[in-house]
């Protein structure tokens, strides 16, 4: 055998202390194993490691190097290519297939004469060679660079656990994510066949929490029903291990306000039934949300693995199915899959194909609703509202498309054509004697009022259609105001100085907090129509009302009231002094040519060069609002 | 008179493999496809300088093979060498304690295989 030439003392150097040298900073607890039959040589290169802070473990043959690495576990073994028993080589292979065999660096020693075995280690899988007899600081120099390799493999190692954490989990919740769902669910299937059930929830008003409340508070709202849902169940965060058995429960977020919830166990419509009513009073209490108090609920829709023909995509669209017929439903509520809700959804997917071409295909109309003065009973303007003229389904209402609208971000071109038209017709109508002066209203959504170029199309519509910017009024929802209060107030202002009325819409329904009616300039205030439904026959309703009136007057804001029925909801507002009402007491809305027929005689004479009044008291002071309309209607 | 070698190995391959270089080296080649045929060219042969034996093998493997013969207590046996993809601690171990004389993992390199015997055969003889 190749003997080992004992290392020649004088090529060692002074002491390696000297060196200071130490792999804190870089690896820590830095550990080293020798395996060589030479125990001088072995003894010599032991110290000079141990001299610079590395833990070394010795052995004199192969397969004690092989019981210390799995004992130790060193960062790097060096290895003589002769030693008895089991030669170099094979302890390198043999150490490769070991745990932890492929991270460890493999030194294999050979004397210099040896160059066939430089082939030989490489092909065994050593990392490195080392030509013997060593020099001790060489051998120290080398370790440490060895180390710093070691380090950067560590951290590349760290990253990459961090991505592939991220690649199955959610970065908000931690929660498992849709790829680990999908790897699970195939196990579920192939080894729990038949039986579990797969619940897909989805939060009530998620939307409009992040729309008043700020996109941190629904971040916050996500991972408090995570947390909800596991403690519920006794779950922790990832309590399914990549390529186990299926056997436990999990919590997954898909996205957005989408959890699922799968349980392996369940095999029975009462026995999911149950799970998904644990899931839902877990939910449904009061959440906390930047001081908010915020009543959550949740849409769950449930598939039984053993009645849902086809894999996991299929279960899964089950269930999401279920999930949209629970919150057609009352919400809040379980619902399981059945066929014939399939075909329902459908029409849901129709509708967003649909709804790309019916911009370009002009296929969207704006009707027209009057707003009537209470006290004259005369038009003094309308609120135009967007339909959809579908080529098979008729005139589409709003309700059954501005929730895809706005899911895809279509809201925001179609919004600007509605303000495009309602310029237009605005200003057709002021050339008509009989219907001069009529403001029109125009709804904008909060994503489109959040658009960078929402001020500058405003501008150019006006422009291109020369209409009087003070006929129109934009109507916002509180959701607006909430997200980014200096961004709203400077786009706000802008409107203002183009000329627009801006009317806060549905008031009383958000998160209303009344100091927005002081921070933004509105001009009007709409009650919304749940108060005015009510407004006769519950004494709440008419409390609010009241309220909100006489706080609009105060404020000097115009106030409206809206989904007016009856005649007694109308005088009833008028007594508390409500400015204007709209609803189908008077019309419902109509289409341009009809709204004209019908309000040609009703309308109120304003001259339009002066625009709508607005007689400036100052603030704070009691001018009853009854005053206010006899002075407009006394022309002053 | 030429020495002999006994290779058991259940891959032909690998038995062929063994073979080429050792007829090269020579040295005369007796070969076995299992434990239990391994065992009978031992008894068969306690002169040969030398056996090369395989640790997965159908019927009986090379570390039964061993721990059988040693059972035996027969006067004279050819010193054993093992030649696998193992490399588990636990089979060396075993292997060393049933009186194994050297452990190497697959593939093997002519060089280093012709070493080993040389070696291992010499003392031997």
């Amino acid at each position: 055998m190749n003997a080992v030439v004992a290392p020649v003392s004088r090529r060692f150097n002074a002491p390696a202390r000297r060196e200071s040298m130490s792999f804190e900073a870089v690896v820590a607890a830095p550990r080293v194993l020798l395996v060589d039959d030479d125990d001088g040589a072995r003894t010599e290169a032991a110290t000079a490691l141990r001299a610079i802070g590395c833990t070394v473990v010795e052995a004199s043959n192969g397969l004690d190097g092989l019981k210390a690495f799995e004992t130790t576990r060193p960062h790097i073994a060096f290895l003589e290519v002769m030693t008895p028993f089991v030669d170099g080589f094979s302890t390198c292979r043999a150490m490769r297939d070991l745990v932890g065999g492929a991270d460890v660096a493999i030194v294999m020693m050979t004397d210099m004469d040896d160059v066939e075995s430089l082939r030989f280690g490489y092909e065994a899988g050593a990392t490195d060679f080392i030509i013997k007899p060593m020099n001790s600081m060489v051998l120290q120099h080398r370790v440490r660079f060895m180390f710093r390799a070691i380090a950067a493999a560590q951290q590349n190692r760290a990253h990459e656990l961090k991505i592939a954490h991220l690649a199955y989990h959610d970065a908000l919740t931690g929660l498992p994510n849709r790829r680990t769902l999908s790897e699970y669910m195939q196990k579920l299937v192939v080894e729990v066949p038949r039986r579990g059930a797969v619940f897909v929830l989805d939060l009530d008003g998620f939307k409009r929490v992040n729309d008043t409340l700020g996109h941190s508070a629904g971040d916050e709202l996500i991972c408090e029903v995570g947390r909800r849902v596991l403690a519920a169940f006794g779950l922790e965060t990832s309590a399914w291990k990549r390529g186990s058995r299926p056997d436990g429960q999990l919590l997954v977020r898909l996205g957005g306000d989408e959890f699922v919830f799968v349980d392996p166990r369940v095999d029975t419509a009462a026995a999911a039934q149950a799970i998904g009513e644990r899931i839902l009073s877990a939910i449904g209490t009061v959440f906390e949300l930047n001081g908010h108090e915020v009543l959550v609920t949740a849409s769950i829709g449930i598939a039984l693995v053993g009645e849902v023909e086809g894999g996991v995509d299929e279960l899964l669209q089950c269930a999401d199915t279920a999930m949209y017929d629970a919150k057609a439903h009352d919400r809040n509520n379980a619902k399981f899959y059945s066929r014939a809700l399939s075909d329902k959804t459908r029409q849901q997917v129709d509708t967003e194909s649909a709804l790309r071409h019916a911009l370009a295909d002009n296929q969207f109309v704006l009707y027209y609703q009057p707003k009537m003065s209470l006290l004259t009973n005369e038009v003094v303007g309308v609120e135009a509202l967007l339909r959809w003229r579908h080529p098979t389904r008729g005139i589409v209402a709003p309700g059954e498309f501005i929730g895809t609208a706005e899911e895809t971000g279509l809201i925001v071109p179609i919004g600007i054509w509605a303000f495009g038209e309602v310029c237009r017709q605005a200003k057709r109508w002021s050339e008509r004697a009989d219907l001069k002066g009529v403001r029109i209203a125009v709804n904008v959504s909060a994503r489109q009022f959040r658009s960078p170029t929402f001020l500058a199309q405003v501008e150019q519509e006006l422009l291109v259609s020369g209409v009087d910017a003070r006929l129109i009024e934009m109507e916002i929802t509180e959701g607006v105001l909430l997200e980014d209060t200096k961004g709203v107030r400077v786009v706000l202002d802008g409107l203002k100085r183009l000329g627009l009325q801006i009317a806060l819409d549905d008031f009383g329904t958000g998160y209303s907090a009344l100091g927005y009616l002081r921070q933004f300039p509105f001009d009007t205030l709409k009650i919304d129509r749940s108060f005015i439904t009510d407004l006769l026959t519950d004494e709440g309703s008419a409390a609010i009302t009241s309220a909100v009136v006489a706080l609009a007057n105060r404020l000097r804001l115009n106030v409206v009231a809206e989904g007016v029925e009856v005649a007694g909801q109308a005088e009833q507002l008028r007594r508390l002094g409500c400015d204007e009402a709209q609803g189908y007491l008077y019309s419902p809305a109509l289409p341009p040519e009809e709204l004209a027929a019908w309000a040609s005689g009703r309308v109120r004479r304003l001259d339009v060069e002066e625009g709508p009044r607005r007689i400036s008291f100052p603030r704070g002071s009691a001018i009853p609002s009854l005053r206010i309309h006899a002075l407009l209607r006394d022309g002053i | 008179m030429s020495k002999t070698i006994i290779v058991i190995d259940d891959s032909e391959t690998i038995r062929d493999q063994v073979r080429l270089v050792l007829d090269e080296a020579g040295y005369q080649v007796i070969e076995a496809e299992d434990g239990t045929a391994g065992a009978a060219a031992i008894r068969a042969n306690p002169d040969a300088v030398l056996a090369i034996c395989d640790v997965n093998m159908p019927r009986m493997g090379g570390l039964d093979m061993l721990e059988h013969l040693k059972t035996l207590s027969l006067p004279r046996t050819p010193p054993v060498v093992m030649l696998t993809t193992e490399g588990r601690p636990d089979l060396i171990d075993r292997a060393r304690s049933a009186g194994a004389k050297g452990w190497i993992v697959k593939p093997f390199k002519p060089n280093m295989l012709l070493a080993t015997v040389k070696k291992i055969a010499s003392v031997a003889a």
